[in-house]
């Protein structure tokens, strides 16, 4: 990495607050438009299965308002990740490693995981990355393959 | 209940319980003592692991854990200034001062020792009080559960964030996902747009997402700062026990407002931990020694934070409602056994709780000697590199999920819980209040629709009984102790684990 700053994301309280506040208001609209689309069963007086879920989104709606207005929010900090492409880096393997493990053997899977994560992290020392990658494979198998006979 | 009693004896006292408990505490110290890995994550880890085996061993051994991982969180507080999680935060404030003028040990010792007595006496507390609340809930109707469910929900809300509101978002979006699936009453389909959602989200694949995966998240972002060295400590075995008599007074107060608030949903070990601190501070004769290495500080944030393990036990078992987002994840491993936590649970399923009951009472000073006796060794772990542990977590975390199912689809709902729940957390949104919803969305549901059936929508359904009446009213003071909270403000530059 030398001795370039490593990259930080940041974003301000009011802007972080505002775009919360519109996610959430957005998910409270979907809740809500799904939860008039499910009607009760026709013939019987107990309410439908729409009914708990709309009001529920209704709650989020008017919390996400009140979000959006501010009120109450004096303690928010913003937004602030650093190493953002260490972040990126880590969540990009995660997803990989899932991905191996729906189309790869999982022991596989696993090895090559902690071995490429652990570099990626920033790890140089050889015998951490082949000897932990190879021990917390073997722990894996032994707790899950044996243990708990998950077919892995 | 002697009776009950008698029999869970008899169960704990077989190899597999016992070794369950020991399992437990040596694991909860292990896990414990690494910073950033509190109960929390390590409960969410561990509960996939519970499938197969038999509930009150499972339960005891998750305990067991659960005691000793709050605990474990003092050793990198008192070695390194580095709270293993927040509840230790007050540890470190007086535990690292000690440390630094070479009374590691000392700190190290007082800290057990009162996590120890806190533990106990909250034990002792949750028995007393466990059994006869259980009995008066179980006159509850629809109703009352559901107003009971809102306290606990409102209440979780409240002291669970940054703000009231944001708590409340998190209620929503917990009680909102608990409505994946196929609906029990109507047989329609919600919000499930494929059919591997008809059974609703995987709690167990959820839960660890959500605080497992998004912890290695964090982790990530951390990993370039220079890992402090905890310093070498000595033998604790042959410490003089003389000391305790000057801190039995503070640490008997801390364990009580450990326990009460420990049963208060939302509030949790850390508010804990920190009342009780400051309490001591606001009776001590000496206030100003308090942040600079004072031995009073460090048994009441510890003897509190480890009594409001049994304090947020106690309302799981009585009232169904966790009093804490560990005792939520202990509430899934019942569920994912096909126990409901409640009053019922007394009736259904007695060895279960009092099983927890004397595995407490057997646990904790199995935790006292194993923290004593592998002092060193604590100290040692804390130095695990943490590309590693990030790398051992997400693994964990993605088979576990896997092993629930033998699939790779709860693996699917791991990765978009461990990202969300990131998200959420950097958003300002907390977690807790969250799970809580989650857990207690199904149970919310079916007695708001019993109560709605019963009382022809009449809404005077949830004020028209004393206990719904009495509910009503707590409801409406927790609503109002939510919108005047503030920030509790540390007394010192307490460093805040992420």
């Amino acid at each position: 990495m030398g001795n370039r700053p490593a990259p930080v994301i940041r974003v301000a309280t009011r802007p972080l607050r505002i775009g919360t506040g519109l996610v959430m208001l957005a998910v409270a609209a979907g809740a809500l438009a799904e939860a008039a689309r499910l009607q009760g069963l026709p013939g019987t007086t107990s309410i439908g299965p729409g009914a708990f879920p709309g009001l529920v989104a209704i709650v989020l709606g008017i919390a996400a308002l009140i979000l959006l207005s501010g009120r109450g929010d004096k303690d928010a900090e913003p937004l602030r990740i650093e190493h953002a492409n260490r972040v990126l880096l880590g969540a990009a393997a995660i997803v990989l490693f899932v991905l191996a493990m729906a189309f790869l053997p999982i022991l596989g899977a696993i090895a090559a995981f902690t071995c490429g994560f652990q570099w990626l992290m920033g790890e140089r020392r050889a015998r951490l990355l082949i000897g932990g990658s190879l021990g917390l494979t073997a722990a894996i198998w032994v707790a899950f393959g044996l243990l708990l006979n998950t077919p892995i | 209940m002697i009776d009950n009693l008698l029999l869970a004896i008899a169960h704990v006292f077989h190899w597999q319980p016992l070794l369950a408990i020991v399992g437990g505490a040596f694991l909860g110290y292990a896990i414990g003592a690494l910073p950033g890995v509190g109960p929390l994550l390590t409960i969410a880890l561990l509960v996939p692991f519970t499938y197969g085996m038999d509930p009150a061993t499972a339960i005891v051994g998750l305990i067991s854990l659960y005691v000793a991982a709050e605990y474990g969180g003092a050793i990198t507080a008192i070695l390194m200034n580095t709270p293993g999680e927040a509840a230790a935060v007050a540890t470190s404030w007086d535990g690292y001062p000690m440390a630094q003028r070479g009374e590691a040990e000392k700190a190290l010792h007082i800290s057990i020792i009162s996590s120890g007595f806190g533990a106990l006496l909250s034990s002792l507390l949750l028995i007393i009080t466990a059994v006869p609340l259980a009995e008066f809930a179980s006159r509850f109707g629809p109703s009352e559960y559901f107003m009971l469910a809102v306290l606990g929900l409102t209440l979780a809300a409240g002291l669970g964030g940054i703000s009231p509101w944001r708590g409340l978002i998190a209620v929503a979006l917990g009680l909102l996902v608990s409505t994946v699936g196929i609906d029990g009453i109507s047989g329609y389909p919600r919000f499930s747009p494929s059919p591997m959602f008809y059974e609703g989200i995987p709690l167990v694949a959820a839960l660890t997402g959500l605080y497992a995966l998004s912890e290695v998240l964090v982790m990530v972002e951390d990993m370039a700062r220079t890992q402090s060295k905890a310093q070498s400590v000595g033998s604790l075995l042959r410490f003089p026990l003389h000391i305790y008599r000057d801190l039995i007074g503070t640490m008997t107060r801390s364990s009580l407002i450990g326990f009460v608030i420990g049963v208060i949903p939302g509030a949790g070990a850390v508010i804990a931990s920190l009342v009780a601190y400051h309490e001591t501070v606001r009776v001590s004769k000496d206030p100003d020694s308090f942040g600079k290495g004072n031995p009073h500080g460090v048994a009441a944030a510890e003897a509190a934070n480890n009594a409001a393990v049994p304090g947020a036990i106690a309302p799981l078992l009585a009232l169904g409602i966790p009093g804490s987002s560990t005792a939520a994840l202990l509430a899934s491993a019942l569920m994912i056994q096909g126990i409901q936590p409640g009053p019922l649970l007394f009736q259904k399923h007695p060895e279960v709780p009092y099983s927890i009951f004397v595995a407490l009472i057997i646990g904790v000073p199995v935790m006292v000697l194993v923290g004593i006796v592998g002092v060193k060794f604590w100290a040692k772990i804390t130095q695990v590199p943490k590309p590693m542990l990030a790398a051992l977590i997400t693994v964990t975390c993605c088979i576990g999920a896997w092993s629930t199912a033998n699939d790779i689809y709860p693996v699917y709902i791991t990765l978009a819980f461990g990202l969300i729940g990131w998200l959420l957390r950097k958003c300002g949104i907390p977690l807790g209040p969250l799970v809580l919803a989650y857990v207690l969305g199904n149970m919310l549901e079916e007695n708001f629709r019993r109560s709605a059936l019963i009382a022809q929508g009449d809404p005077l359904v949830f004020a028209d009984r004393p206990i719904t009446l009495i509910l009503l009213a707590l409801w409406l003071f927790a609503v109002f102790l939510a919108m005047r909270r503030r920030k509790p403000r540390p007394t010192t530059q307490a460093p805040l684990p992420r």
